[in-house]
Protein backbone atom coordinates (compact mmCIF):
# COMPACT_ATOMS: atom_id res chain seq x y z
CA UNK A 1 0.00 0.00 0.00
CA UNK A 2 2.09 2.83 -1.62
CA UNK A 3 0.55 6.15 -1.89
CA UNK A 4 2.03 8.32 -5.32
CA UNK A 5 3.72 11.42 -3.52
CA UNK A 6 4.03 14.00 -5.72
CA UNK A 7 7.94 13.79 -8.18
CA UNK A 8 10.37 14.79 -5.80
CA UNK A 9 8.96 14.35 -2.75
CA UNK A 10 9.42 11.34 -1.10
CA UNK A 11 6.95 10.66 1.45
CA UNK A 12 5.51 6.83 1.86
CA UNK A 13 2.39 8.63 3.84
CA UNK A 14 1.33 4.66 4.77
CA UNK A 15 4.66 4.03 5.91
CA UNK A 16 4.26 7.03 8.70
CA UNK A 17 0.61 6.09 9.07
CA UNK A 18 1.70 2.80 10.32
CA UNK A 19 4.40 4.13 12.34
CA UNK A 20 2.71 7.22 13.89
CA UNK A 21 -0.61 6.24 13.91
CA UNK A 22 -0.85 4.98 17.53
CA UNK A 23 1.66 7.63 18.79
CA UNK A 24 -0.52 10.30 17.61
CA UNK A 25 -3.34 9.28 19.14
CA UNK A 26 -1.51 8.93 22.50
CA UNK A 27 -0.40 12.52 21.98
CA UNK A 28 -3.70 14.33 21.07
CA UNK A 29 -5.76 12.10 23.52
CA UNK A 30 -3.19 13.26 25.93
CA UNK A 31 -3.95 16.97 25.15
CA UNK A 32 -7.44 16.78 24.83
CA UNK A 33 -8.32 14.35 27.95
CA UNK A 34 -10.66 13.15 25.57
CA UNK A 35 -10.67 9.76 24.10
CA UNK A 36 -13.39 10.08 21.06
CA UNK A 37 -12.17 13.31 20.46
CA UNK A 38 -8.41 12.21 19.88
CA UNK A 39 -10.10 9.68 17.31
CA UNK A 40 -11.50 11.91 15.33
CA UNK A 41 -8.22 14.65 15.73
CA UNK A 42 -6.37 11.77 14.82
CA UNK A 43 -8.33 11.00 12.05
CA UNK A 44 -8.66 14.41 10.76
CA UNK A 45 -5.07 14.36 11.18
CA UNK A 46 -4.01 11.88 9.02
CA UNK A 47 -6.71 12.59 6.11
CA UNK A 48 -5.20 16.38 6.56
CA UNK A 49 -1.68 14.90 6.13
CA UNK A 50 -2.44 12.72 2.97
CA UNK A 51 -4.23 15.63 1.54
CA UNK A 52 -1.41 17.99 1.90
CA UNK A 53 1.57 15.26 1.36
CA UNK A 54 2.67 17.34 -1.68
CA UNK A 55 3.49 19.88 0.93
CA UNK A 56 6.14 18.02 3.09
CA UNK A 57 9.65 19.26 2.46
CA UNK A 58 12.26 17.18 4.21
CA UNK A 59 14.47 20.28 4.61
CA UNK A 60 12.21 21.83 6.70
CA UNK A 61 12.19 18.88 9.15
CA UNK A 62 11.63 14.75 9.67
CA UNK A 63 8.34 13.26 8.25
CA UNK A 64 7.11 12.66 11.85
CA UNK A 65 7.98 16.19 13.34
CA UNK A 66 5.61 17.19 10.14
CA UNK A 67 3.28 14.88 10.67
CA UNK A 68 2.76 16.03 14.76
CA UNK A 69 2.62 19.45 13.28
CA UNK A 70 -0.62 18.86 11.60
CA UNK A 71 -2.25 17.07 14.31
CA UNK A 72 -1.19 19.50 16.83
CA UNK A 73 -2.89 22.03 14.94
CA UNK A 74 -5.63 19.78 14.44
CA UNK A 75 -6.10 19.12 18.31
CA UNK A 76 -5.84 22.89 19.21
CA UNK A 77 -7.84 23.76 16.95
CA UNK A 78 -10.78 20.98 18.33
CA UNK A 79 -9.51 22.79 22.34
CA UNK A 80 -10.51 26.27 20.49
CA UNK A 81 -13.60 25.31 19.39
CA UNK A 82 -14.84 23.17 22.15
CA UNK A 83 -13.31 25.30 25.11
CA UNK A 84 -14.10 22.51 27.73
CA UNK A 85 -12.38 19.69 29.08
CA UNK A 86 -13.39 15.80 29.40
CA UNK A 87 -12.24 13.23 31.44
CA UNK A 88 -10.17 11.46 30.17
CA UNK A 89 -11.76 8.04 29.67
CA UNK A 90 -8.85 5.38 30.83
CA UNK A 91 -8.35 2.25 29.95
CA UNK A 92 -11.00 -0.05 32.67
CA UNK A 93 -8.44 -1.21 35.46
CA UNK A 94 -8.11 -4.47 35.53
CA UNK A 95 -10.37 -6.40 38.25
CA UNK A 96 -7.77 -8.85 39.25
CA UNK A 97 -6.65 -8.46 42.42
CA UNK A 98 -3.16 -7.97 42.40
CA UNK A 99 -0.29 -8.62 43.99
CA UNK A 100 1.52 -6.65 47.31
CA UNK A 101 4.26 -5.03 44.64
CA UNK A 102 1.60 -4.76 42.00
CA UNK A 103 -0.72 -3.05 44.35
CA UNK A 104 2.19 -0.56 45.25
CA UNK A 105 2.86 -0.06 41.66
CA UNK A 106 -0.66 0.58 40.25
CA UNK A 107 -1.11 3.17 42.98
CA UNK A 108 1.99 4.93 41.60
CA UNK A 109 0.77 4.79 38.18
CA UNK A 110 -2.26 6.15 39.52
CA UNK A 111 -0.33 8.98 41.49
CA UNK A 112 1.35 9.66 38.11
CA UNK A 113 -2.08 9.62 35.64
CA UNK A 114 -3.56 12.06 38.29
CA UNK A 115 -1.20 14.65 38.40
CA UNK A 116 -0.39 14.57 34.29
CA UNK A 117 -3.79 15.27 34.22
CA UNK A 118 -3.57 18.13 36.61
CA UNK A 119 -0.84 19.63 34.70
CA UNK A 120 -1.30 22.50 32.83
CA UNK A 121 -2.10 21.99 29.26
CA UNK A 122 1.29 23.49 27.35
CA UNK A 123 3.51 21.33 30.23
CA UNK A 124 0.83 18.20 29.68
CA UNK A 125 1.17 18.75 25.42
CA UNK A 126 5.64 18.34 26.14
CA UNK A 127 5.43 15.46 27.61
CA UNK A 128 2.76 13.55 25.74
CA UNK A 129 4.98 14.51 23.18
CA UNK A 130 8.07 12.61 24.64
CA UNK A 131 6.60 10.04 26.68
CA UNK A 132 3.53 9.51 24.50
CA UNK A 133 4.38 9.99 21.24
CA UNK A 134 8.28 9.24 21.23
CA UNK A 135 9.12 12.15 19.87
CA UNK A 136 13.11 12.91 20.58
CA UNK A 137 13.86 16.36 21.92
CA UNK A 138 14.58 17.42 17.80
CA UNK A 139 11.29 16.38 16.73
CA UNK A 140 9.82 17.70 20.01
CA UNK A 141 11.19 21.46 18.85
CA UNK A 142 10.52 20.99 15.61
CA UNK A 143 6.29 20.17 16.39
CA UNK A 144 6.47 23.35 19.16
CA UNK A 145 8.42 25.22 16.37
CA UNK A 146 10.69 26.23 18.77
CA UNK A 147 14.71 25.64 19.53
CA UNK A 148 16.17 22.42 20.65
CA UNK A 149 17.21 23.98 23.67
CA UNK A 150 14.23 25.58 24.11
CA UNK A 151 12.03 22.56 24.06
CA UNK A 152 14.72 21.10 26.45
CA UNK A 153 14.04 23.46 29.52
CA UNK A 154 10.01 23.10 28.68
CA UNK A 155 10.52 19.25 29.04
CA UNK A 156 12.97 19.53 32.19
CA UNK A 157 9.91 22.11 33.85
CA UNK A 158 7.41 19.99 32.96
CA UNK A 159 9.06 16.93 34.75
CA UNK A 160 9.67 19.08 37.85
CA UNK A 161 6.20 20.44 37.73
CA UNK A 162 4.63 16.33 37.83
CA UNK A 163 7.37 15.44 40.20
CA UNK A 164 6.26 18.19 42.55
CA UNK A 165 3.12 17.62 42.27
CA UNK A 166 3.57 13.47 42.53
CA UNK A 167 5.94 14.59 45.92
CA UNK A 168 2.38 16.83 47.20
CA UNK A 169 0.39 14.07 46.75
CA UNK A 170 2.59 11.57 48.71
CA UNK B 1 19.52 25.13 30.04
CA UNK B 2 21.63 24.13 32.91
CA UNK B 3 23.77 21.15 32.89
CA UNK B 4 22.28 19.31 35.74
CA UNK B 5 18.83 19.74 33.70
CA UNK B 6 20.97 18.28 30.74
CA UNK B 7 21.94 15.24 32.82
CA UNK B 8 18.53 14.51 34.29
CA UNK B 9 17.27 14.82 30.72
CA UNK B 10 19.81 12.57 29.61
CA UNK B 11 18.86 10.34 32.00
CA UNK B 12 15.13 10.50 30.69
CA UNK B 13 16.27 9.15 27.31
CA UNK B 14 18.45 6.42 28.69
CA UNK B 15 15.07 4.98 30.51
CA UNK B 16 13.21 5.52 28.39
CA UNK B 17 15.66 3.47 25.48
CA UNK B 18 16.51 1.33 28.46
CA UNK B 19 20.14 2.12 29.67
CA UNK B 20 21.74 1.74 32.57
CA UNK B 21 20.60 5.28 34.46
CA UNK B 22 22.95 6.50 37.33
CA UNK B 23 21.34 6.03 40.89
CA UNK B 24 21.30 9.63 41.29
CA UNK B 25 18.55 10.04 38.34
CA UNK B 26 16.78 6.28 39.48
CA UNK B 27 13.51 8.31 40.50
CA UNK B 28 13.28 10.14 37.63
CA UNK B 29 13.89 7.20 35.58
CA UNK B 30 10.84 5.40 37.73
CA UNK B 31 8.86 8.61 36.65
CA UNK B 32 9.90 8.32 32.72
CA UNK B 33 8.82 4.57 32.47
CA UNK B 34 5.30 5.68 34.58
CA UNK B 35 4.97 8.26 32.43
CA UNK B 36 5.58 6.08 29.10
CA UNK B 37 3.28 3.44 30.30
CA UNK B 38 0.23 5.77 30.86
CA UNK B 39 0.37 6.03 27.39
CA UNK B 40 -3.56 6.24 25.70
CA UNK B 41 -3.94 3.37 22.97
CA UNK B 42 -6.36 3.39 20.37
CA UNK B 43 -9.50 1.17 20.76
CA UNK B 44 -8.65 -1.54 18.37
CA UNK B 45 -12.02 -1.08 16.50
CA UNK B 46 -11.62 2.41 15.48
CA UNK B 47 -7.69 1.45 14.39
CA UNK B 48 -9.43 -1.10 11.93
CA UNK B 49 -11.82 1.94 10.81
CA UNK B 50 -9.04 4.27 10.28
CA UNK B 51 -7.09 1.52 8.69
CA UNK B 52 -9.72 1.16 6.27
CA UNK B 53 -10.40 4.79 5.48
CA UNK B 54 -6.60 5.18 4.73
CA UNK B 55 -6.73 2.38 2.57
CA UNK B 56 -9.65 3.80 0.73
CA UNK B 57 -7.39 7.19 0.49
CA UNK B 58 -9.90 9.22 3.03
CA UNK B 59 -13.31 9.00 0.73
CA UNK B 60 -15.19 12.09 1.03
CA UNK B 61 -17.54 12.21 4.23
CA UNK B 62 -21.09 12.31 4.28
CA UNK B 63 -20.43 15.30 6.50
CA UNK B 64 -22.43 18.56 4.80
CA UNK B 65 -19.93 20.67 3.56
CA UNK B 66 -20.44 23.87 1.67
CA UNK B 67 -21.20 23.68 -2.26
CA UNK B 68 -18.57 26.20 -3.55
CA UNK B 69 -18.11 24.59 -7.50
CA UNK B 70 -20.38 27.23 -8.57
CA UNK B 71 -17.98 29.99 -7.27
CA UNK B 72 -15.40 27.58 -9.18
CA UNK B 73 -16.55 27.19 -12.32
CA UNK B 74 -17.22 31.28 -12.33
CA UNK B 75 -14.26 32.26 -10.95
CA UNK B 76 -11.94 32.51 -14.07
CA UNK B 77 -14.60 34.94 -15.74
CA UNK B 78 -14.89 37.16 -12.79
CA UNK B 79 -11.35 37.28 -13.29
CA UNK B 80 -11.23 37.65 -16.34
CA UNK B 81 -13.62 40.48 -15.46
CA UNK B 82 -11.75 42.13 -12.90
CA UNK B 83 -9.21 42.69 -15.73
CA UNK B 84 -10.59 43.19 -18.86
CA UNK B 85 -13.20 45.65 -16.84
CA UNK B 86 -10.58 48.20 -15.89
CA UNK B 87 -8.80 48.42 -19.11
CA UNK B 88 -11.63 48.77 -21.14
CA UNK B 89 -12.15 52.08 -19.10
CA UNK B 90 -9.08 53.17 -19.73
CA UNK B 91 -9.82 52.03 -23.16
CA UNK B 92 -12.64 54.34 -22.84
CA UNK B 93 -11.66 57.30 -20.93
CA UNK B 94 -8.41 57.64 -22.24
CA UNK B 95 -7.23 60.60 -24.74
CA UNK B 96 -7.34 59.11 -28.58
CA UNK B 97 -4.70 57.98 -30.36
CA UNK B 98 -4.30 59.47 -34.00
CA UNK B 99 -5.27 57.82 -37.00
CA UNK B 100 -2.65 57.93 -39.57
CA UNK B 101 -4.48 56.35 -42.45
CA UNK B 102 -6.44 59.33 -43.81
CA UNK B 103 -8.54 59.07 -46.98
CA UNK B 104 -11.25 57.67 -44.61
CA UNK B 105 -14.96 59.07 -44.65
CA UNK B 106 -16.21 60.25 -41.97
CA UNK B 107 -19.19 61.01 -39.77
CA UNK B 108 -20.68 64.41 -40.41
CA UNK B 109 -22.89 66.10 -38.13
CA UNK B 110 -24.23 69.73 -39.11
CA UNK B 111 -25.23 72.88 -37.34
CA UNK B 112 -25.69 74.98 -39.97
CA UNK B 113 -27.80 78.41 -38.95
CA UNK B 114 -29.06 77.12 -35.76
CA UNK B 115 -29.45 77.49 -32.59
CA UNK B 116 -26.60 78.23 -29.98
CA UNK B 117 -23.88 75.79 -29.37
CA UNK B 118 -21.84 76.24 -32.32
CA UNK B 119 -21.53 74.28 -35.31
CA UNK B 120 -21.67 70.56 -35.05
CA UNK B 121 -18.67 70.01 -37.36
CA UNK B 122 -17.64 66.29 -36.20
CA UNK B 123 -16.26 65.24 -39.54
CA UNK B 124 -13.65 62.82 -38.70
CA UNK B 125 -11.42 62.81 -42.32
CA UNK B 126 -8.54 60.80 -41.67
CA UNK B 127 -5.38 62.03 -40.10
CA UNK B 128 -6.32 65.63 -40.38
CA UNK B 129 -6.06 68.19 -37.86
CA UNK B 130 -9.00 69.97 -36.93
CA UNK B 131 -9.44 73.55 -36.21
CA UNK B 132 -11.33 74.17 -32.95
CA UNK B 133 -15.07 75.23 -34.62
CA UNK B 134 -15.95 77.71 -32.33
CA UNK B 135 -18.29 80.41 -33.34
CA UNK B 136 -17.43 83.87 -33.06
CA UNK B 137 -19.77 86.91 -32.61
CA UNK B 138 -20.04 89.18 -35.48
CA UNK B 139 -19.35 92.05 -33.58
CA UNK B 140 -19.52 94.43 -36.79
CA UNK B 141 -23.08 96.22 -36.42
CA UNK B 142 -24.15 94.03 -33.28
CA UNK B 143 -27.48 94.28 -32.19
CA UNK B 144 -28.14 93.92 -28.67
CA UNK B 145 -31.51 92.08 -29.38
CA UNK B 146 -29.79 89.28 -31.67
CA UNK B 147 -28.64 87.90 -28.19
CA UNK B 148 -31.68 86.91 -26.70
CA UNK B 149 -32.61 85.11 -30.27
CA UNK B 150 -33.15 81.72 -30.26
CA UNK B 151 -32.45 80.73 -34.40
CA UNK B 152 -28.85 81.57 -34.81
CA UNK B 153 -27.25 82.89 -37.97
CA UNK B 154 -23.60 81.10 -38.37
CA UNK B 155 -21.52 81.74 -40.92
CA UNK B 156 -19.37 78.75 -41.38
CA UNK B 157 -16.34 78.34 -43.48
CA UNK B 158 -13.55 75.63 -43.87
CA UNK B 159 -10.41 74.56 -45.17
CA UNK B 160 -9.20 71.04 -46.86
CA UNK B 161 -6.09 69.61 -48.15
CA UNK B 162 -6.49 66.82 -50.19
CA UNK B 163 -3.35 65.29 -52.00
CA UNK B 164 -3.53 62.74 -54.53
CA UNK B 165 -1.53 61.03 -57.01
CA UNK B 166 0.36 63.05 -59.93
CA UNK B 167 -1.61 61.00 -62.16
CA UNK B 168 -4.62 61.38 -60.44
CA UNK B 169 -4.84 65.14 -60.12
CA UNK B 170 -6.86 66.19 -62.78
CA UNK B 171 -9.53 63.09 -62.23
CA UNK B 172 -10.00 64.69 -58.31
CA UNK B 173 -9.48 68.33 -60.08
CA UNK B 174 -12.49 67.52 -62.33
CA UNK B 175 -14.78 66.00 -59.63
CA UNK B 176 -14.73 68.64 -57.18
CA UNK B 177 -16.88 70.69 -58.70
CA UNK B 178 -19.47 67.60 -59.44
CA UNK B 179 -19.54 67.24 -55.67
CA UNK B 180 -19.74 70.99 -55.09
CA UNK B 181 -22.95 70.49 -57.44
CA UNK B 182 -24.46 67.42 -56.07
CA UNK B 183 -24.81 69.08 -52.78
CA UNK B 184 -26.43 72.33 -54.59
CA UNK B 185 -23.14 74.73 -54.40
CA UNK B 186 -21.13 75.70 -56.63
CA UNK B 187 -17.33 76.61 -57.49
CA UNK B 188 -16.55 80.47 -56.94
CA UNK B 189 -13.36 80.05 -58.01
CA UNK B 190 -10.41 77.91 -58.86
CA UNK B 191 -7.01 76.89 -60.07
CA UNK B 192 -5.40 74.39 -61.53
CA UNK B 193 -3.03 72.90 -63.10
CA UNK B 194 -1.96 69.25 -63.80
CA UNK B 195 1.24 68.71 -62.15
CA UNK B 196 0.71 71.04 -59.21
CA UNK B 197 -2.77 70.40 -58.00
CA UNK B 198 -4.92 73.65 -57.59
CA UNK B 199 -7.16 75.45 -55.27
CA UNK B 200 -10.98 75.94 -54.83
CA UNK B 201 -13.15 77.86 -53.49
CA UNK B 202 -16.48 76.57 -53.28
CA UNK B 203 -19.73 78.04 -51.72
CA UNK B 204 -21.76 75.39 -50.45
CA UNK B 205 -24.83 75.08 -48.46
CA UNK B 206 -24.40 75.67 -44.88
CA UNK B 207 -26.21 72.68 -43.87
CA UNK B 208 -24.35 70.24 -46.67
CA UNK B 209 -20.89 71.17 -45.37
CA UNK B 210 -20.43 68.24 -43.61
CA UNK B 211 -21.41 66.42 -46.31
CA UNK B 212 -19.39 67.70 -48.50
CA UNK B 213 -15.72 67.88 -46.62
CA UNK B 214 -16.80 63.84 -46.03
CA UNK B 215 -17.70 63.10 -50.28
CA UNK B 216 -14.54 65.52 -50.93
CA UNK B 217 -12.39 63.41 -48.27
CA UNK B 218 -12.78 60.47 -50.70
CA UNK B 219 -11.22 61.79 -53.62
CA UNK B 220 -7.81 61.89 -51.94
CA UNK B 221 -5.84 61.70 -48.67
CA UNK B 222 -6.69 63.99 -46.09
CA UNK B 223 -3.46 66.34 -45.36
CA UNK B 224 -5.33 68.75 -43.13
CA UNK B 225 -9.14 70.24 -42.69
CA UNK B 226 -9.41 73.38 -40.66
CA UNK B 227 -12.99 74.87 -39.91
CA UNK B 228 -14.51 77.73 -38.37
CA UNK B 229 -17.58 79.28 -37.69
CA UNK B 230 -18.81 82.61 -36.97
CA UNK B 231 -22.13 83.73 -35.41
CA UNK B 232 -23.23 86.41 -37.57
CA UNK B 233 -26.77 86.63 -35.85
CA UNK B 234 -26.47 90.37 -35.21
CA UNK B 235 -25.84 91.13 -38.51
CA UNK B 236 -28.60 89.85 -39.44
CA UNK B 237 -31.25 91.35 -37.21
CA UNK B 238 -29.42 94.42 -37.97
CA UNK B 239 -29.89 94.36 -41.77
CA UNK B 240 -33.67 93.28 -41.33
CA UNK B 241 -33.45 96.47 -38.88
CA UNK B 242 -32.48 98.83 -41.27
CA UNK B 243 -34.88 97.33 -44.05
CA UNK B 244 -37.96 97.58 -41.54
CA UNK B 245 -37.11 100.80 -40.78
CA UNK B 246 -36.39 101.89 -44.35
CA UNK B 247 -39.68 100.60 -45.41
CA UNK B 248 -42.07 102.26 -42.19
CA UNK B 249 -40.23 105.69 -43.55
CA UNK B 250 -41.24 105.10 -46.86
CA UNK B 251 -44.86 104.41 -46.14
CA UNK B 252 -45.17 107.51 -43.63
CA UNK B 253 -43.84 109.71 -46.67
CA UNK B 254 -46.35 107.83 -49.40
CA UNK B 255 -49.08 109.08 -46.51
CA UNK B 256 -47.25 112.50 -46.18
CA UNK B 257 -47.44 112.46 -50.14
CA UNK B 258 -50.85 111.71 -50.21
CA UNK B 259 -51.76 114.91 -47.67
CA UNK B 260 -49.34 116.98 -49.37
CA UNK B 261 -51.10 120.24 -50.40
CA UNK B 262 -48.10 122.60 -52.61
CA UNK B 263 -46.00 121.89 -55.11
CA UNK B 264 -42.72 122.17 -52.85
CA UNK B 265 -43.73 119.91 -50.62
CA UNK B 266 -44.82 117.05 -53.11
CA UNK B 267 -41.29 117.53 -54.77
CA UNK B 268 -39.99 117.49 -51.31
CA UNK B 269 -41.56 114.27 -50.25
CA UNK B 270 -40.85 112.64 -53.37
CA UNK B 271 -36.83 113.49 -53.29
CA UNK B 272 -36.84 111.97 -49.59
CA UNK B 273 -38.84 108.86 -51.27
CA UNK B 274 -36.05 108.19 -53.75
CA UNK B 275 -33.61 108.54 -50.81
CA UNK B 276 -35.72 106.10 -48.90
CA UNK B 277 -35.86 103.70 -51.79
CA UNK B 278 -32.27 103.62 -52.52
CA UNK B 279 -31.89 103.13 -48.29
CA UNK B 280 -34.65 99.59 -48.57
CA UNK B 281 -32.93 98.72 -51.90
CA UNK B 282 -29.47 98.83 -50.19
CA UNK B 283 -30.70 97.53 -47.18
CA UNK B 284 -32.45 94.62 -48.59
CA UNK B 285 -29.38 94.08 -50.80
CA UNK B 286 -27.38 93.94 -47.40
CA UNK B 287 -30.00 91.25 -45.84
CA UNK B 288 -29.23 89.14 -48.74
CA UNK B 289 -25.74 89.01 -48.42
CA UNK B 290 -25.63 88.70 -45.01
CA UNK B 291 -27.88 85.52 -45.24
CA UNK B 292 -26.13 84.61 -48.40
CA UNK B 293 -23.27 84.49 -45.79
CA UNK B 294 -24.91 82.23 -43.31
CA UNK B 295 -26.87 80.26 -45.56
CA UNK B 296 -24.03 79.14 -47.96
CA UNK B 297 -20.76 78.40 -46.27
CA UNK B 298 -17.23 79.27 -47.87
CA UNK B 299 -15.19 76.38 -48.73
CA UNK B 300 -11.67 76.23 -49.66
CA UNK B 301 -9.67 73.12 -51.02
CA UNK B 302 -6.00 72.79 -51.80
CA UNK B 303 -5.09 69.67 -54.06
CA UNK B 304 -1.85 68.95 -53.67
CA UNK B 305 0.39 65.91 -55.29
CA UNK B 306 0.78 63.22 -52.95
CA UNK B 307 4.14 62.75 -51.70
CA UNK B 308 6.24 59.45 -52.02
CA UNK B 309 4.93 58.31 -48.64
CA UNK B 310 1.21 58.84 -50.04
CA UNK B 311 2.03 56.89 -53.35
CA UNK B 312 3.40 54.10 -51.59
CA UNK B 313 0.40 53.77 -49.36
CA UNK B 314 -1.48 50.59 -49.89
CA UNK B 315 1.57 48.38 -50.31
CA UNK B 316 2.70 46.55 -47.24
CA UNK B 317 6.24 46.43 -46.98
CA UNK B 318 8.47 44.63 -44.53
CA UNK B 319 8.39 47.76 -42.23
CA UNK B 320 4.91 48.30 -42.13
CA UNK B 321 4.93 44.58 -40.87
CA UNK B 322 8.25 45.12 -38.51
CA UNK B 323 5.83 48.41 -37.73
CA UNK B 324 2.93 46.21 -36.63
CA UNK B 325 4.34 43.91 -34.81
CA UNK B 326 5.83 46.78 -32.62
CA UNK B 327 2.61 48.04 -31.88
CA UNK B 328 0.99 44.76 -30.92
CA UNK B 329 3.98 43.94 -28.93
CA UNK B 330 3.37 47.85 -27.38
CA UNK B 331 -0.48 46.92 -26.67
CA UNK B 332 0.07 43.49 -25.35
CA UNK B 333 3.00 45.11 -22.78
CA UNK B 334 -0.19 47.68 -22.11
CA UNK B 335 -2.40 45.03 -21.26
CA UNK B 336 -0.02 43.20 -19.22
CA UNK B 337 1.37 46.14 -17.20
CA UNK B 338 -2.45 46.88 -16.66
CA UNK B 339 -3.53 43.72 -15.51
CA UNK B 340 -0.43 43.94 -13.24
CA UNK B 341 -1.27 47.34 -11.87
CA UNK B 342 -4.33 45.35 -10.85
CA UNK B 343 -3.77 42.18 -9.58
CA UNK B 344 -0.22 43.37 -7.50
CA UNK B 345 -2.12 45.31 -5.43
CA UNK B 346 -5.04 42.56 -4.95
CA UNK B 347 -2.11 39.76 -4.88
CA UNK B 348 -0.58 42.31 -2.02
CA UNK B 349 -3.74 42.65 -0.15
CA UNK B 350 -4.14 38.57 -0.38
CA UNK B 351 -1.13 37.80 0.81
CA UNK B 352 -1.04 40.80 3.73
CA UNK B 353 -4.49 39.04 4.37
CA UNK B 354 -3.26 35.49 4.51
CA UNK B 355 -0.12 36.03 6.76
CA UNK B 356 -2.41 38.15 9.36
CA UNK B 357 -5.08 35.32 9.03
CA UNK B 358 -2.22 32.69 9.81
CA UNK B 359 -0.47 34.87 12.94
CA UNK B 360 -4.16 35.42 14.15
CA UNK B 361 -4.97 31.61 13.54
CA UNK B 362 -1.49 30.69 15.81
CA UNK B 363 -1.94 32.85 18.72
CA UNK B 364 -5.62 31.57 19.01
CA UNK B 365 -4.58 28.08 19.10
CA UNK B 366 -1.61 28.87 21.59
CA UNK B 367 -4.08 30.78 23.43
CA UNK B 368 -6.39 27.73 23.71
CA UNK B 369 -3.75 25.37 25.18
CA UNK B 370 -3.85 28.41 28.10
CA UNK B 371 -6.89 27.95 28.40
CA UNK B 372 -7.59 24.42 28.48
Amino acid sequence: MSVPAPAGIALDFDALYRAARDDVFAYVATLLHDRGAAEDVTALAFERAFRKRGKFDAKRGSQRAWLFGIARNAALDELRTRRRSAALATEPASDAVAPEDEAELALRRAAVRTALAALPAREREVIALKFHAGLDNAELAAVLEISVSNAGTRLHRALTTLREALDDRS
Amino acid sequence: MTAPEAAELEAVDAALAGRAVHPDHAELAELALLLRDERPEPAPAWAAQLDRRVQARFPARPRKRRDWTWFRNVAPAIALLLIILPIGLIAALGPSGTDDDGGGGGEATTGVAEPSGGSGGGAEAGGASMAAPEALTDRSGGDPRSDSRARRNVERSAELTLSAPRRSLDRVASRIPDVAADLGGYVARSSVSSEGGGDFRLRVPTRQLDAAIQRLSRLGRVRNVSRSSLDITSTVVSARARLTDARTERESLLRQLAAADTVNETESIRARLDIVSREIAAARNSLRRVRNRANFADLGIALVPASEDDDNEGAWTPGDAFGDALRVLEVVAGIAVVALAIVLPLLAVWLLAWLARRAVMRRRRERSLDLA
